[in-house]
């Protein structure tokens, strides 16, 4: 019994490793730029859906506006790199700070109260923030978005083709994988899953609920800021209409879809619902559409955890 | 000071349309401590509805407003009926009904958008634009028409709530929904009709506010509904006269921000607001500091 | 050595007094039980003890230590553990998470820990698995450690919830209403395990129902009706007197010499 387990253990790193070299492969198979857009494309959404996981899936915090901190990002590191000359690595330092920052103000006065609050708060704010980014112009030159923004160099070379950026990337969603991961098995992450299933009891058990979920909030606006920084270096232009509040759905129904908490099912999803309404054209019409019946199918067959339903199949093979 | 007055009554009249709004979502949460999604797309349908039964059918106003604010409940009905009561029979955490509200906003949204397309359409109104002056302030008769059905609905509604036998009920299932339960009251008949006027409210609102501004487009569900949980909030959740409070206070601060201030800025005011409420006073201007059930 | 010194509680809710003076004290070692008749202001008691509610007045000293004014999360650092009336496992998580969290008050890992994978955080991590485990093991659930909570039977969800309490090592076990809803041989079980508890050295609180457990494990029992402590004693004595038995079956009871009347028969 323990051998087996530790066989498979074994088993599960290679099989990891093996992804891992596959993915890193990948970008230099000589695919169309078109692929590896759309691939650059899925792994910003699958950071921003692994952000989003920590405090709405493993806390079950349910944020609505996500896409307002990879927009905060976004602008920050843009404004920074066209207006000031900075390189783009402190950019997106400063994106992960800024959006953190606006994350700690939005989690202050929100986190103490219900859960509803929460999600239509943010929902608000991700709203005012694109009106702000639409009307400041004086800053955000409005609808006109921000052009030429520079991509980022590494040892005097600049990362510009779709398929060298795509390393880049890859490079920092498995970074945040591995933190999010690892912070999702130690003390806090089993705090936040106890303070989704019951707050109460876990203020009897001694986890101090409001600052858990301020914390998990901030860390997770933090990620969203750096894919935002991503984002608009990899563009080169920015402009409010990438930061629409159905982006903040999408998000989270790759999230719900790919079992709340699950990481690799938020990133499979993502991946999904992102290449999907490219290969089907006709699916892009009713892309908000399906989003939405996700949400409530989901809920309504009571599928939080995916593992739970392989146990369910398992049991029910069992008798 | 004539621009104050004018600005002031224009606040009033947005105010009272707010405040029918507040008080559908102050009726679901005060029952289901449920903060309800579909709310602000309810306000969406109903004014629609109305727009499709005049401008596209060519109905009468009086009977195609009715018909807009039956089938508008109708649908609030609905969604309690076959998406939240299942999920509350299963005893789950409370945000797998959130969500599950959001999905509804989210799918009624869009099926609105694949027939009716996005486009901002001209709404039918009444009165064609007439008003009177008072004073300095012009004052139009669909205001006054908005502020008296508004007063007119809200007295009807505290009437109802107060003495009706069904308001009891409503009143006995937002204190305690277990004990009502065993008292023999059908709860989810009360939660069922709750939903009901709560949508019905929305429906008037939406079909006043959209003979206001003359127009109508898909979006106006979503911002209303964040302005309108802006002034639940700032009256405080679950009371009646709080939602009324807050949709007035409300309404004035958006049309002073956008006299004063800047038009643009008008949508962030109610926003602005909210958060200052939510940091001196978590349980709003007329609510009671609630404990937590332990 | 008295562990907890509970004197002169109250709190009312808007007008309604619903504990007023109530002073008690809790005796390291010994299982102490607070009954009394639906209403009586019990729970609100123990919602008290364990930071739930902040009392208008009073004092609660552990071990010396005032706790009235501590927040509610601060209270299992102390020592003090509790269960709930109506079970309040963590139902989608599995069996074996939820002693984990009981225990989590103990464990000491910093975000930094969490994020770099410390050995620190390896170290804490096995122990307190090894702990987990062997509290599963106590209590015969360790072959469901995967299973989710709200997949096992209602008793042995009441016993895992005592176990998720005690791994926080309190030095005070509060035992809300342990008994309610379990059916006689499954309280006899409980019984016994609450007396080993005690022979292991916890202290313990009961709020009970079933005067029969009381009776059964009890050092010394208060009584409380209407907020107000109205006897006090050990299981015999309260059983005998007059004033307990008139709160439990109204006035119309003395009629019948209620005096001598056994409780078990009252209930």
């Amino acid at each position: 019994m323990k051998r087996g387990k530790a066989m498979a253990e074994k088993y599960r790193i290679f099989f990891q490793g093996c992804i891992l070299v596959a993915l890193f492969i990948f970008p230099a198979l000589n695919f169309s730029q078109y692929v590896y857009r759309i691939c650059v494309i899925s792994v910003l959404y699958a950071i921003l859906a692994m952000s989003l996981n920590l405090i709405s899936g493993v806390a079950g915090q349910i944020s609505l506006g996500h896409i307002a901190y990879y927009g905060i990002g976004a602008y920050t590191s843009a404004l920074l790199c066209v207006n000031f000359g900075v390189s783009v690595w402190v950019g997106i330092l400063a994106a992960f700070l800024v959006s953190m920052a606006f994350g700690l103000l939005i989690a202050l006065p929100t986190l103490k109260l219900s859960g509803g609050y929460l999600a239509i708060l943010t929902m608000s704010f991700a709203e005012i923030i694109r009106l702000i980014l639409l009307n400041w112009t004086s800053v955000t030159r409005g609808p006109m978005g921000i052009l030429n923004i520079p991509k980022p160099s590494l040892f005097g070379y600049e990362i510009r083709s779709s398929s060298a950026y795509l390393w880049l990337v890859l490079v920092i969603a498995v970074l945040v994988y591995v933190v999010l991961g690892n912070l999702i098995r130690s003390k806090f992450g089993r705090n936040l899953k106890a303070i989704r299933d019951d707050e109460i009891s876990s203020e009897a058990m001694g986890i101090f609920v409001y600052r858990h979920k301020v914390v998990a909030f901030v860390i997770s606006t933090g990620i969203a800021g750096i894919a935002g920084a991503l984002y608009a270096s990899y563009m080169e232009f920015i402009d409010p209409t990438s930061f629409v509040s159905d982006e903040s759905t999408v998000i989270l129904s790759m999230v719900v879809l790919g079992g709340m908490g699950n990481m690799k099912g938020s990133i499979l999803v993502a991946f999904l619902l992102t290449v999907l309404p490219e290969a089907l054209r006709s699916f892009s019409d009713y892309r908000m559409l399906v989003y939405g019946v996700v949400l409530v199918v989901m809920m309504m067959l009571k599928i939080t955890d995916w593992s739970a339903v392989k146990r369910a199949f398992r049991r029910r093979g069992e008798q | 000071m004539e621009f104050f007055m004018q600005q002031l009554i224009n606040g009033i009249a947005l105010g009272s349309l707010y405040a029918l709004t507040a008080i559908g979502y102050s009726l679901v949460y005060a029952v289901l401590e449920l903060i309800n999604f579909t709310h602000g797309t309810m306000y969406m349908v109903g004014a629609y509805l109305f727009y499709i039964f005049v401008s596209l059918c060519g109905f009468p106003f009086f009977p195609a407003f009715l018909l807009a604010i039956f089938l508008t409940g109708c649908l609030g009905y609905l969604v309690e009926r076959y998406t939240l009561r299942p999920l509350r029979k299963k005893n789950l955490p409370k945000f797998t009904a959130l969500i599950c509200t959001i999905g509804v906003s989210i799918v009624i949204q869009n099926v609105m958008l694949l027939f009716l397309g996005s486009e901002t359409r001209q709404y039918p109104t009444l009165f064609d634009g007439k008003y009177i002056t008072v004073a300095t302030a012009n004052i139009s008769y669909i205001q006054i028409f908005v502020i008296l059905m508004s007063v007119l609905l809200m007295v009807a509604l505290t009437l109802f709530i107060r003495n009706s036998r069904t308001g009891m009920a409503m009143r006995a299932t937002a204190q305690n929904c277990q004990a009502t339960e065993l008292m023999g009251i059908p709860v989810d008949r009360v939660v069922g009709l709750t939903f009901f006027f709560g949508a019905v409210l929305a429906a008037v609102s939406g079909i006043f506010a959209c003979m206001i501004f003359r127009s109508v487009n898909l979006s106006i569900g979503v911002t209303t509904g964040n302005k309108t949980f802006a002034a639940t909030v700032l009256g405080g959740i679950g009371e009646l006269s709080g939602a009324v409070l807050g949709g007035l206070l409300i309404g004035i601060v958006e049309t002073m921000t956008a006299g004063y201030i800047s038009y643009s800025m008008r949508d962030i005011a109610a926003f602005v607001v909210l958060v200052f409420v939510l940091i001196c006073r978590p349980c709003g201007l007329l609510g009671k500091p609630v404990r937590k059930k332990v | 050595m008295e562990l907890l010194e509970v004197t002169d509680l109250s709190i009312s809710f808007g007008g309604l007094k619903a504990v007023q003076n109530v002073s008690f004290s809790v005796p390291q070692g010994k299982i102490v039980s607070v009954i009394g008749p639906n209403g009586a202001g019990k729970t609100t008691i123990f919602n008290m003890l364990t930071g739930f509610y902040t009392p208008d007045t009073g004092s609660i000293r552990l071990d010396g230590v005032e706790m009235n004014g501590k927040k509610a999360y601060e209270f299992i650092e102390y020592g003090i553990a509790r269960t709930f009336q109506n079970i309040r496992l963590y139902g989608q998580l599995s069996v074996l998470e939820n002693v984990l969290i009981g225990y989590q008050c103990r464990l000491k890992q910093s975000l930094w820990d969490a994020i770099f994978h410390t050995k620190r955080l390896k170290r804490t991590e096995t122990e307190a698995l090894e702990r987990a485990r062997k509290a599963l093991d106590e209590i015969h659930l360790l072959p469901y450690e995967k299973e989710m909570c709200s997949n096992l039977p209602y008793g042995k969800q009441k016993v895992l919830e005592i176990a998720r309490a005690l791994m926080s090592e309190p030095k005070l076990l509060f035992l809300d209403e342990p008994a309610a809803g379990l059916n006689p041989q499954e309280t006899q079980e409980l019984s016994s395990y609450i007396l080993e508890l005690a022979g292991k050295g916890f202290t313990v609180v009961l709020i009970e129902h079933d005067l029969r457990l009381v009776m059964g494990v009890s050092d010394y029992v208060y009584v409380i009706d209407h907020g107000i402590k109205i006897a006090e004693g050990i299981p015999l004595e309260v059983q005998r007197n007059p004033e307990v038995i008139t709160a439990y079956i109204g006035k119309g009871g003395e009629r019948q010499n209620a005096g001598n009347l056994p409780v078990e028969h009252v209930l």
